[in-house]
Parts: structure tokens; C-alpha cells; sequence
């Protein structure tokens, strides 16, 4: 059996090449970009969270974030590079063990403190990081994130946007990197657009800033957003399961898909201010609307010129069950539930 | 070769251990042991001074006489083009090596079954293109007829949904496979902890159908990297103590890997245990506990929680919505495991019967569903399989159907395993790379996000970058990135001879097919001039024809001990 490189400097993990000095790579701040510093960064620092964060479910926000961001990096060809990226995730996996067990946590905080020559107990009376978080944003509609939840810190400002950097990053074609931004201004929260040709709807209202009271929906161009507060956000009663519609043919469009969670609804149409634009032609502007009604998804026709359809049954309402497929206009769509 | 008088099989190729099972004429799925008696085969390949070449135990056996001459853990490095050592000093594709174990694996299986015919191979669910296209490639070098790849969670599903079906008083003489799930719909998550690999997936089963929602996984992190932590433990000690470390020297720490090894297995059973081995006539007792091994262990162990939970969050699940945790896979033992899930979930995972074993009986299942499906036609290797192939077939070909049917397992079972359906997702985003806006380089476009249910298709549409382009060229890559370098490029396709004076933006439409059998189609049309160009991603090998014949050959004159 011949199986002889083709060439000398073929990527040959040749162990040799290990004693070469590594490649000068900062994989910190090239993969979770990091702000330059200490080498290795602090567990804090690290994770991008405030110093001695006392919110376990925060940190574990934070981990995931930052394992999202390096991972798709970890097969670079070069094998150096990967064992660095390995390192990284090792590292991030690390503080989860550490920041998660509430007694080597105080064992790391007590000699973090030390090292940075900063007494803990001052630091946390001036600092209202230490205040829990009493509202959180929920992602319940759109092509991506649906279901996440982030709980607001005071004196942190929330940014939402394509740009990886933001804190809930939205992906989406038709989102500015920075779309929006949440902060607490006299014990309110406000949402602002980061300017003003930015389109954002608060109850099915247009605005630019609007100050959030419990349950307040706000849609960013494809993706709805629920602010409500923490210890309300268990509901009783059943709850439709997680529903995802997928334009399975029809023409082109910006987000083939559209992901829900209760108590989410979506109108659907040609208008661009529908929160699942699809604007082929014979879609009407508002063409027909899905909401959650208890345990279950409803289909509703809003008296559209050309009809919905479900699996071939022209329908004025209906009930949604796995696998259906919804024909408007031009577009078949897929419907899938979770359960 | 004719599937008239012979069996599939299934093949869990693994990376320390590989197994492989058939369906037996009840339908049930059974392993084919080894000519040592046992079910798994250690994958090591040990390459003698005289060239022949030695697999399984007894390549393990060797490997801490001459571990300059014995190949392990070349999972790891599927989709590279060589082992990461080189073997007796000559370079071996991960490929070639994987070939032999088949090899040794098939020999066993005629052994036992006289002759085989076509295999279903696993994977895990989160190895991309590059590395299923090697593992498809190895089974071809081997010269067995690879019917299809199917990932390791999914078969792991389906034999322990039948093996829940004999549990609950099925009738195992008279089986109906797909009456095994016949009960409420339920969400399965199988977690997948091997020797070299790491999978998570939420399975939905209702009836016969086996629909995986998302999967997710690491393809470096497995029972190797537990090992290598407790041989860290005693070389250290054995460094404080004696003032030299045993990894400077390859045979003395190949045989502390092994002795580790035998001590992270005992550490499943025991709170506590010996290390004992001996260096340069220095021998050292080094104890370990339990605790003291789950604290070595902790952050591996964090890994796999921080891919579950990001998993429940692609799929937009809670733990209140998973109704069973089925762990998989020799690692998964480690109790730190099943107590991690716990206290995650609230819910007490299930260990599979024969972790160890499961894969290679769902691949079996898989096989024997998959013959009956593209039955009668001849088959033919690497012939397209069609998941849900409802078509009616004409009374000349339906005898014949019957009686190939019958050879391969009873007429219930047949009528059974028929019924069952599976329906997979991808675990990689598919995309084209595109100009990002003014001076911001180059992006990834994703076409097909990762998790989305196969078949699908999808279209999108892009501008030309300048006036009066003349060619477009598109990269097409694996990944979920909007930075290039987060992805691999897997193909490209051109469109050439667009007419003169096109304006910038000329609308070029771009459409991904991404069928069941795991073919990619791209097909890009420049829409005012309609000129399209269009090309298939066949998973068929990273190698040329006739370098993998070349190698084919090669392989069927070797003598696989």
C-alpha cells in the first residue's frame, strides 16, 4: 500500500514542528475578542461579564456566548492554531466548573481580589452589580436565537443587532449591526433605536425610544421580543410547544424561516412592516396571522385576496399540528413543532 | 456481489473500538464476535517490520513494544490527509487505516455469516462533509459496498427504541421492528460520549418515524482525553518523586495510557484505585479516588454540558420538553455523567443496554431498511437510497421483491422494518462566501442553516460585484459563520461567458439542494442573461477514482490478521 505525501511541505504533522515557536496568535482577542490585557485573562474577563458576576444563570449565558464564538474556529488547518482555539474552549469550560461551584468561587473571588488588589466587600457596596436583575428580554419570534432569554443588569446597557459583538446578536440580512440598545434611565427601561431611519415597532406602534412596561412586544425588523419580569415569566396552564415554519418552495426570501415561541404571534403579508415579510406576488399586505391559543398553534386567514391554504384545504382558521404544509400566494410552508 | 443470498451489515467504526452487527432472520438485530469470541474490536493497527499487518487486540497488545509501528485513535484525524505519526516511518492516510479495521471487521462478519453483503457505516452527527466522505472512502478501499453513513445517535435510537419494544414483552420470533415505537410520540435525547468523539442529539419519535430535531456535538473530545488526564496525574507524580517524566519515552507511556485506562473503568465501579507502573526500573504506586478523578475530569465533562445546553437552545427546547436521556457510548459510564444530566434535567438518563454495542445494531436495522427500500433494483455501490420511497412496485418486480426479502429476514419483520422512517438534519450550515459591504472583505453567507430537516432547498440572490463581470466564481462552505475562517470550503462553482456590459448587481440567483442520501446540488443562474452553471457536491471521496482504486487493490492483497 503507497501513500507517500505528494509533496515535502504538505501540511505534515511532522511532530517536529511542535518545538517551532507557536504561531504569535492571541486566540483571546482574535476569536472572543477580548480587549488586550493580562494573558491569560481572568475568568471575568474571559467570559465578558462583570467582575465577581454573582448570577449563576448569567454566567452560564456567557459561557455558551463565548463557546459559540470560538467554536467554529476550532477546525483551522493549522494544527497549532487549533491547539490554541482547544486551549480557549478548555479554558471557558474551566470557568463554568469554577464559577458554577459556589465554594471555589469564593475561594477564586477571594484571591482574585487579592491579585487585583481590591477588596470585595467595598467593591460590591458601590457597585449595584450585586442588585439582581429584575426584567429580562426574551427572543419569541424570528429566523434565529428564538427562546433565548437575557436577564438586564442594572447599569449594563443591552445592545441587539447583527454584529457578533452585540449582546443578543440577531442575525439577519435586514438588521443593522447596531439595531437598538436597552438601558436603565431612572429606574425605567428604555429602548432606543441606535438611529433614527431604524425601524422599530413597540406595540404595534412605530417609535424610536419607548420606555418598557411588563409584557411589552417590540418587533426589530423579523424578530419579536418580549420584556417582561423575571419572576413572572413561568405561566401556568398549557403552552404550545415551539413551532417553526420553513418556506419549502416559492421565491426567494430574506429569512426562509421563522421560528416561535407562546405567546408569540406573526403576521405574515406583503407589507415590510409584517413581522415574516413575504412579498411574492398575490400575497396580500397583511395575508394571514399564527398565534398561540393555550396548548395549541391557530392558522387565520385575514381576509386575503388569493386564500390560505392548509394541505391543499382553503381555510379561514385552523389548528396546526406537525408537518402541515400552508400554501399562500406563491410560498409553500412547512409547519414543525417541537412536540 | 448479490444482496439475493447475503446480509448487510452495520458498522460502528469507532475510534478506539469498532463493532459490527447484522439483522438476523427474526429481525433482530445480532453482534458478530470476533475470531477472539468478543463484540468489539479495538481499533489499532499494527504494521509488523515483515508488512503484514496485525488489527484489534493484538495491535494493542503490540502497541507498547513498538509504538513507532501501531496506529490508534486515526478517527481523530479523518478528513486529514495523513495519521498524525508516521507508521514504521512511512505516512498513512487516516483513510487506509480505517480500511484495515473494516477489513478485519467484514472478514469477521464472513466468518460468521459465510458471506456479506452491502454496509451501513456510522458517523457521528457532527462530523462534516470532509469527514464522512473519508469514512465512505474507507469503506470503499476495504471493498465493501457502502449502502449508506448514518449518524451514530440516529442508530443508536432506533436499536434501543426496538430494544425498548423486546422489553416491553414483544414478541422477538415474530417481530414487528416497527411496532417498537408504536406508543405517544416521544423526545428523545442521546448523548453520545465514545473513545475519541462527543455527540448530542434530540431524536422525536412517533410510531415509525424518527425524526432527528438538532444535533450538536464535539468531534475531539472522548474517553482518549479522560485517559490522558489520569496519565497526566501519575507522570507528574512520578516526576516529583523520581526526578524524570515516563512521557519522554513512547513505550513506557503507552503502557501507563493503558493502565490509566483500566483505572478510569474501575473508578466507574469503585470510589478507589491503584495506578501501578513501573519506569527505568523504577516501579511507583500512585492511588486514586474517585473525586480526585472527577476533579481531573471536571472541565471534559463541563464541555459536553455546554454542547447539550447549546443544543437544547438551538432547538428551542426546555428540559421539560425531553421525555427520555439515552446514554450512549463507553465514556458515558463515567458516573460523573449520568449525575451531570441529572442535575441539569431533573430527569434520570437511561443507559443503553450494550453502550458499547447499540451503534452497530442501529447501523444493522438501518441496513437491512435500506436494502429493503431500494429493492428490487440491482445494487450497485454508493447507489442512491431513497428515505421515503412510497412507489408502488409493478407484480414482476414485487416477486421478485418478495423473494429477496425473504432471504434477508422473515416476511413480518419485512413488512415491519418497511414502515420505518427516518428523517435526519445537518449538523453544518451550507453557504456561499460573498463580497461584504465596501471594504470589509469577504463574508459567509449561510444558504442551509445548520439543524435544518433533509431533504431541503433553498434559494438566495446576490449581485455581481463590478460592472461588466464576466465570470462569477462561488465558494461554497461548511459552516455557520458570517467570518470565512470560521468555515471550510467544500466546493465551488463557475458561471463563465456572461454577456458584455452587465451593470453592478447583476442579480445572480443561487440555489442549494441538499438531498437525503447527503448529495449537495448548487445551481447559480445569472437571471438577465439566464446563464446558469450548476454542480453536485457528490459525497463521494476526497481521492481520485483511480487513487482509491489503486488503494482498493492494494488493501484486497493485504492480509488483515
Amino acid at each position: 500500500m503507497s501513500n507517500k505525501p505528494d509533496n515535502a511541505n504538505a501540511d505534515s504533522p511532522n511532530p517536529a514542528s511542535k518545538d517551532e515557536p507557536a504561531k504569535n496568535i492571541d486566540a483571546y482577542s482574535e476569536y472572543l475578542q477580548l480587549a488586550e490585557g493580562n494573558r491569560p485573562p481572568h475568568l471575568y474577563q474571559l467570559l465578558d461579564i462583570e467582575l465577581f458576576c454573582p448570577h449563576p444563570e448569567r454566567i452560564n449565558q456567557a459561557v455558551r456566548r463565548q463557546f459559540r464564538k470560538i467554536k467554529p474556529y476550532e477546525e483551522n488547518p493549522d494544527r497549532r492554531v487549533r491547539e490554541r482555539i482547544q486551549d480557549v474552549m478548555t479554558h471557558i469550560a474551566t470557568a463554568k466548573t469554577v464559577l458554577n461551584n459556589p465554594i471555589q468561587k469564593t475561594e477564586y473571588d477571594e484571591r482574585l481580589a487579592k491579585v487585583l488588589k481590591i477588596d470585595r466587600d467595598e467593591f460590591f457596596s458601590t457597585q449595584t452589580a450585586g442588585r439582581p436583575p429584575e426584567f429580562c428580554i426574551t427572543v419569541i419570534a424570528g429566523p434565529a436565537q428564538v427562546g433565548s432569554r437575557f436577564e438586564l443588569l442594572p447599569d449594563k446597557t443591552v445592545t441587539l443587532g447583527t454584529n457578533p459583538q452585540a449582546t443578543i446578536c440577531l442575525p439577519s440580512l435586514r438588521l443593522a449591526p447596531l439595531q437598538a440598545t436597552v438601558t436603565e434611565r431612572d429606574e425605567n427601561w428604555v429602548i432606543r433605536s441606535a438611529n433614527e431611519s431604524l425601524v422599530m415597532i413597540v406595540n404595534d406602534t412605530r417609535c424610536h425610544e419607548y420606555v418598557l412596561e411588563p409584557d411589552d412586544v417590540i418587533d426589530l425588523v423579523g424578530y419579536r421580543i418580549l420584556f417582561s419580569e423575571i419572576s413572572k415569566t413561568v405561566r401556568k396552564g398549557p403552552v404550545a410547544p415551539p413551532l417553526s415554519l420553513v418556506v419549502h418552495s416559492g421565491p426567494s426570501v430574506p429569512d426562509p424561516m421563522m421560528n416561535l415561541v407562546a405567546p408569540a404571534s406573526v403576521l405574515i403579508g406583503r407589507c415590510d412592516t409584517t413581522l415574516w415579510q413575504l412579498a411574492g406576488k398575490s400575497m396580500s399586505l397583511h395575508h394571514a396571522r399564527v398565534e398561540s391559543d393555550g396548548a395549541f398553534w391557530q392558522l387565520r386567514d385575514l381576509h386575503s385576496d388569493t386564500g390560505t391554504f392548509l394541505n391543499g384545504d382553503k381555510v379561514t382558521q385552523s389548528i396546526l399540528s406537525h408537518r402541515d404544509v400552508i400554501k399562500f400566494g406563491p410560498y409553500e410552508i412547512q409547519v414543525r413543532l417541537r412536540k | 456481489m448479490s444482496h439475493e443470498t447475503v446480509k448487510p451489515v452495520g458498522i460502528d467504526l469507532g475510534t478506539t473500538f469498532s463493532a459490527i452487527a447484522y439483522v438476523d432472520d427474526g429481525g433482530s438485530p445480532r453482534a458478530i464476535p470476533t475470531a477472539e469470541g468478543v463484540y468489539v474490536t479495538p481499533s489499532a493497527v499494527y504494521i509488523k517490520p515483515d508488512r503484514s499487518i496485525v488489527v484489534g487486540q493484538r495491535a494493542l497488545d503490540a502497541l507498547s513494544e513498538r509504538p513507532d509501528r501501531v496506529a490508534v485513535n486515526f478517527k481523530r484525524d479523518m478528513g486529514e490527509k495523513f495519521y498524525s505519526e508516521p507508521i514504521g516511518g512511512r505516512e498513512f492516510s487516516p483513510e487506509a487505516l480505517s480500511a484495515l479495521v473494516l477489513k478485519k471487521l467484514a472478514q469477521d462478519g464472513r466468518n460468521e455469516l459465510g458471506d456479506i453483503g452491502g454496509a451501513v457505516i456510522t458517523v457521528p452527527a457532527y462530523f462534516g462533509d470532509a469527514r464522512r466522505k473519508a469514512t465512505q472512502d474507507a469503506g470503499r478501499i476495504a471493498g465493501l459496498d457502502v449502502i449508506d453513513i448514518i449518524n451514530e445517535p440516529t442508530a443508536a435510537a432506533l436499536a434501543n427504541a426496538f430494544q425498548q419494544f423486546i422489553n416491553q414483552g414483544g414478541d422477538q420470533s415474530n417481530l414487528s421492528i416497527a411496532r417498537i415505537a408504536a406508543r405517544a410520540p416521544s423526545t428523545t435525547m442521546v448523548y453520545d460520549l465514545g473513545g475519541g468523539t462527543f455527540d448530542v442529539t434530540i431524536i422525536r419519535i412517533d410510531h415509525n418515524e424518527f425524526e432527528v430535531i438538532a444535533t450538536g456535538g464535539e468531534v475531539r473530545l472522548g474517553g482518549i482525553d479522560f485517559d490522558q488526564r489520569i496519565v497526566n496525574y501519575y507522570c507528574d507524580e512520578f516526576r516529583r518523586r523520581h526526578g524524570i517524566d515516563p512521557r519522554d519515552t513512547t513505550e513506557t507511556l503507552e503502557r501507563i495510557r493503558s493502565t490509566c485506562e483500566l483505572a478510569k473503568i474501575a473508578l466507574s465501579e469503585s470510589e478507589q484505585t491503584v495506578l501501578v507502573c513501573e519506569h527505568l526500573g523504577r516501579k511507583m504506586q500512585v492511588p486514586i479516588s474517585r473525586g480526585r478523578f472527577e476533579q481531573l475530569t471536571a472541565d471534559l465533562i463541563a464541555r459536553t454540558q455546554i454542547s447539550t445546553e447549546m443544543l437544547l437552545e438551538d432547538a428551542m427546547l426546555s428540559w421539560d420538553r425531553i421525555d427520555n436521556i439515552l446514554l450512549v457510548g463507553g465514556s458515558s459510564r463515567i458516573p460523573r455523567v449520568a449525575r451531570m444530566l441529572e442535575e441539569i434535567s431533573g430527569k434520570k438518563p437511561e443507559m443503553a443496554i450494550a453502550p458499547d454495542q447499540i451503534v452497530s445494531h442501529g447501523a444493522a436495522l438501518h441496513a437491512a431498511i435500506s436494502v429493503l427500500d431500494r429493492a428490487p433494483q440491482p445494487v450497485s455501490a454508493g447507489g442512491e437510497r431513497r428515505i421515503e420511497s412510497e412507489s408502488a412496485p409493478n407484480p414482476s418486480t414485487a416477486e421478485a421483491e418478495q423473494r429477496m426479502m425473504q432471504s434477508i429476514m422473515a416476511t413480518d419483520a419485512v413488512d415491519a422494518a418497511k414502515r420505518i422512517k427516518l428523517s435526519d438534519v445537518n449538523s453544518h450550515g451550507l453557504g456561499v462566501i460573498v463580497r461584504a459591504k465596501e471594504g470589509q472583505g469577504t463574508a459567509n453567507s449561510v444558504i442551509i442553516p445548520k439543524n435544518t430537516p433533509l431533504p431541503t432547498s433553498r434559494v438566495k440572490l446576490f449581485g455581481t460585484e463590478a460592472k461588466n463581470q464576466r465570470q462569477v466564481r462561488l465558494r461554497i462552505t461548511e459552516g455557520d459563520t458570517r467570518d470565512p475562517r470560521g468555515c471550510t470550503q467544500i466546493g465551488e462553482c463557475l458561471i463563465r461567458q456572461l454577456p458584455k456590459g452587465l451593470p453592478k448587481g447583476a442579480p445572480v440567483e443561487v440555489s442549494f439542494r441538499y438531498d437525503a442520501s447527503g448529495r449537495i446540488h448548487v445551481k447559480a443562474v445569472e437571471l438577465t442573461s439566464r446563464i446558469s452553471a450548476d454542480v453536485h457536491l457528490e459525497r463521494t471521496s476526497g481521492f481520485e477514482q483511480e487513487d482509491l482504486n489503486k488503494m482498493k487493490d492494494a488493501v484486497s492483497e493485504i492480509n488483515v490478521e
